[in-house]
C-alpha cells in the first residue's frame, strides 16, 4: 500500500518519560507503523502531533504554541493517562493541563500508565486506515497482564473500597435514584491494581484488555449499578443492599455462636442509617445488644 | 549573562532532536567551541514532593514510580527502603531478593536504552536498531514479570507486591542466556576502535578531582575513575549477599561514561543468575508498621547513580516531607565542566554522556550564570518560593 508518510511532532507535556519511550518504541519494526511515520523536530513540518504528559505552568504554553504550528489537518494524539486526565498528577499545584483543556482539540486519546506500544501502534494504524498483522505472540498479554479494570456485576456489594485505595481517584461511586454507580475511569486509572488488591469480594479485577483508545473522555467512564438500601425509618439511601448482607455474613462468619441469637435485633439496628441509629431510643437498643453479646463471649 | 553580546547563541529545546525530554540548554558559543553554557529546567515539574504528603504511604510509592519512566523501580526501591526503615518494618528476604532482580533487570533496560541513544547520537544507525530490537527481550520480561512494561508497582512498602513464580524464573534464566550476547555487543562498538567508540573517545573529558567537586554521581562519577556505588558501599534489598564488581573507567571522557554502562550490563545479568538461583522461600511482604514520628534518609543506586530520599514523619499514616535528590539533578552540574570548551559537534553526545532524565530533575529553575571565574546558582519562579522547600 502506498501511503504517504505522516509527518508526526512529538511533544512532552511534563511526562514522566514512560510514554515518551513506549512512542519511540511503537515505532520500531516490531510494531509495524514506524514504516509510515516520520518524526520531525519542527512542528511546522508535521501534520500530527503526539502529546504526553499533563502539561505543567511551562508546557502548557509550549505545547499549545506547537498546535498552533502544526499542519493541517493537525491530528492530535494523546498518549497515557496523563495526557488524558492528568493521572495521578491531577492535584499537583503545578499542572495545567491536560491538553483538551489548553484548548486542544483532541483526535485519539489512547489510556495506559504507560499504553503498551502494541497499543499505540494499532491506535496510529486506526487512524491512518491501515490494518495490522497482530497474529504474533507478543500482541497478545502475559498472564498477568495489568489491563483495564472490570468489575464482576454479580460480586460487587459497591462497598466502596476501591475508591477509598486508589491512588488517582480513578474508582469512584455516585449514588443514583435507586442505585450506586460503581466507576472507573480508564483516562485517570494508572493500572497499578491496588483496587483488585483491596477488594474484599474479588469483585474488580484487571483483565488482560490492553486496547483502549477513545474519541472522546465519556467513552472512559465504565461501571455497573448496585441497588441502594433505604433507611427503614427515614428512607434516605445509607448503602447498598449487597453492602449489608456482606457484612453481616461476615460478622456471622467471625463470631456466628455471639450473634445468631441476636440475629433479629441486629437486623433491626443495621437497617438504620448512621443518623437514625444515634437517636436515643435506638443507642438503647444497640447497647442492650453490645451487652447481650459481651456476655454471650 | 555578562559579556555575550559577541557571541553566538545556540538555543537547545525545549523541544529538540537531541533532548528527549524538554528542557533549554543555552550555549554561549565562539568559534564553533562552547563558551558558555545555561541550562534551564522546569519543563517536567510535576510537583510530587508535595502530592506524596497528601498520599499515604502505602499510595505514595505509585508517584514515586512515576517520578521517572526508565528507573520507575529505582525509586520505589530507595522510597520503600526509607520508609521500611522509618516505620521499622523487617522486609522478608524473598521480598529483597525479588527487588533486587527486578532492579537490575531495569537497569539492563535503562542502560541499553541509553546505549542506542546514544549511537544514534553519533550517526550508527544500525547499532541503534539492533540494540532497541534485543532490548525488547528485556521488556518483555519486564512485562511477564511485573505485568507492565514501565511502571511495575513491584514495590510497597513492607516487600513486594508480586511473587516470582518458577515458570517467571525459568524465563528469567532464559533471557538472561538471551541477551548476554547484546552486552558483550554494546561492549564491543565502544572499543576505542569500535564504530561508537572512536567517535565519543577523548571528548567531553572530567578528571577524577573534577566529578568529585562537582558531586557527579553513578556512571558519570565512575567513568572518571571514582569508585563509587551505593550497591557496594552501602548494601541495600539483597546486594550484600551477591558478588558483583564496581564498574570503574579512567578516561573521564565520553566513552569511558558509556563503557561504565555497557560493563555494568554484564555484571546485572549476573547478578540477576545470581539472584534467581538463590531465590529463598518464604512470604513476600511484611506486616503493616505502626505509624511513628521520626525522619529518615535512604539511598539506593539508580542506573543514573546515587538516588537519595528524605522522608519525615509525624504519626499519621500520611509522610509529612518528603524529599527526593535524583542522580541527574547531581549530575547536571558537570556540564560546566564537560560542555565548556567542547566542539559544536561534540555537543549532543556529551549532553547525552550523563544519561540526563529531567523528569526527575525537574524540582528547581536554575540559571548557572558563569563568566571568567565567577559561577552563581540562583533559583527564581517557583510558585511556592524558597530552595527545595514545597517543592
Amino acid at each position: 500500500m502506498a501511503v504517504r508518510k505522516l509527518r508526526v511532532f512529538r511533544a512532552d507535556a511534563s511526562s514522566c518519560n514512560g510514554c515518551d519511550i513506549e512512542v519511540l518504541e511503537a515505532l520500531l519494526p516490531r510494531f509495524k507503523v514506524g514504516q509510515y511515520i516520520e518524526l520531525v523536530y519542527e512542528p511546522e513540518q508535521a501534520e500530527a502531533l503526539v502529546i504526553t504528559g499533563g502539561a505543567n505552568f511551562k508546557t502548557a504554553d509550549e505545547v499549545r504554541a506547537v498546535y498552533e504550528k502544526l499542519r493541517e489537518p493537525k491530528i492530535v494524539i494523546c498518549v497515557g493517562s496523563c495526557a488524558i486526565s492528568k493521572g495521578i498528577f491531577a492535584e499537583g499545584y503545578p499542572m495545567r493541563g491536560p491538553a483538551d483543556q489548553l484548548g486542544i482539540p483532541v483526535t485519539v486519546f489512547v489510556a495506559g500508565c504507560p499504553p503498551r506500544p502494541q497499543a499505540i501502534a494499532q491506535a496510529i494504524a486506526g487512524l491512518l486506515g491501515l490494518e495490522l498483522d497482530t497474529s504474533e505472540e507478543y500482541w497478545g498479554v502475559p498472564e498477568g497482564f495489568r489491563g483495564l479494570p472490570e468489575f464482576d456485576p454479580e460480586r460487587c456489594v459497591g462497598c466502596g473500597a476501591c475508591a477509598n485505595s486508589c491512588p488517582t481517584g480513578a474508582m469512584g461511586f455516585e449514588d443514583l435514584e435507586a442505585d450506586r454507580a460503581v466507576r472507573v475511569n480508564y483516562g485517570l486509572c494508572i493500572y497499578c491494581a491496588t483496587c483488585q488488591e483491596i477488594c474484599p469480594e474479588e469483585a474488580v479485577k484487571l483483565t488482560g484488555e490492553y486496547r483502549a483508545w477513545f474519541k472522546g473522555k465519556e467513552e472512559m467512564l465504565k461501571g455497573i449499578e448496585v441497588p441502594l438500601r433505604r433507611c427503614a425509618n427515614c428512607g434516605r439511601p445509607y448503602t447498598t443492599d449487597r453492602h449489608l448482607e456482606a457484612c453481616m455474613r461476615r460478622l456471622l462468619e467471625k463470631s456466628g455462636k455471639v450473634y445468631e441469637p441476636l440475629l433479629e435485633e441486629l437486623k433491626k439496628l443495621v437497617s438504620l442509617c448512621p443518623e437514625c441509629r444515634r437517636a436515643v431510643e435506638n443507642i438503647r437498643l444497640a447497647k442492650a445488644l453490645l451487652i447481650k453479646a459481651a456476655l454471650a463471649t | 549573562m555578562v559579556g555575550v553580546s559577541a557571541r553566538r547563541e545556540v538555543v537547545i529545546g525545549p523541544y529538540h532532536e537531541y533532548l528527549l525530554e524538554p528542557e533549554r540548554i543555552t550555549l554561549y558559543v565562539e568559534d564553533g567551541v562552547v563558551k558558555d553554557v545555561d541550562v534551564r529546567l522546569g519543563y517536567c515539574h510535576r510537583g510530587i514532593e508535595k502530592l506524596m504528603t497528601t498520599r499515604t504511604y502505602k499510595q505514595a510509592v505509585f508517584l514515586s514510580e512515576r517520578v521517572c519512566g526508565i528507573c520507575s523501580h529505582a525509586h520505589t526501591t530507595a522510597y520503600c527502603t526509607t520508609a521500611e526503615a522509618l516505620l521499622g518494618m523487617e522486609v522478608p528476604e524473598r521480598g529483597l531478593y525479588i527487588r533486587t532482580v527486578v532492579a537490575e533487570i531495569e537497569r539492563l533496560h535503562s542502560h541499553f536504552l541509553w546505549l542506542a541513544l546514544l549511537a544514534h547520537g553519533v550517526g550508527e544507525h544500525e547499532a541503534f536498531a539492533h540494540i532497541m530490537k534485543e532490548r525488547e527481550k528485556v521488556m518483555d520480561l519486564l512485562e511477564l514479570i511485573s505485568g507492565n512494561r514501565v511502571h511495575y508497582a513491584i514495590n510497597t512498602v513492607g516487600g513486594v507486591r508480586r511473587d516470582i513464580t518458577p515458570k517467571v524464573a525459568e524465563k528469567i534464566a532464559a533471557t538472561m542466556k538471551e541477551i548476554r550476547p547484546l552486552a558483550d555487543y554494546c561492549v564491543d562498538i565502544l572499543d576505542e576502535n569500535g564504530p561508537v567508540g572512536e567517535k565519543v573517545a577523548g571528548i567531553g573529558v572530567m578528571g577524577y578531582d573534577e566529578a568529585i567537586r562537582l558531586g557527579a554521581v553513578g556512571p558519570t562519577l565512575r567513568g572518571s575513575g571514582v569508585r563509587s556505588d551505593v550497591r557496594a558501599d552501602d548494601p541495600y534489598a539483597a546486594y550484600g549477599e551477591l558478588s558483583f564488581d564496581v564498574v570503574v573507567e579512567e578516561d573521564g571522557d565520553v566513552r569511558a561514561r558509556a563503557m561504565v554502562r555497557a560493563r555494568e550490563n554484564l555484571e546485572s545479568i549476573s547478578m540477576v543468575e545470581q539472584a534467581i538461583g538463590a531465590l529463598p522461600p518464604g512470604p513476600i511482604v511484611a506486616e503493616p508498621g505502626e505509624p511513628v514520628v521520626g525522619e529518615f534518609v535512604g539511598r539506593g543506586e539508580a542506573p543514573r547513580g546515587e538516588l537519595i530520599y528524605y522522608i519525615r514523619a509525624n504519626g499519621t499514616n500520611m509522610p509529612e516531607r518528603v524529599k527526593i535528590r535524583t542522580p541527574t539533578y547531581a549530575n547536571v552540574f558537570t556540564y560546566t565542566k564537560t560542555l565548556l570548551g567542547a566542539r559544536l559537534e561534540h555537543v549532543r553526545p556529551i549532553i547525552e554522556s550523563i544519561d540526563p532524565c529531567f523528569a526527575c530533575t525537574d524540582r528547581l529553575v536554575i540559571v548557572d550564570a558563569r563568566t571568567g571565574r565567577r559561577r552563581e546558582v540562583a533559583v527564581e519562579d517557583l510558585p511556592y518560593g524558597a530552595s527545595g522547600g514545597v517543592v
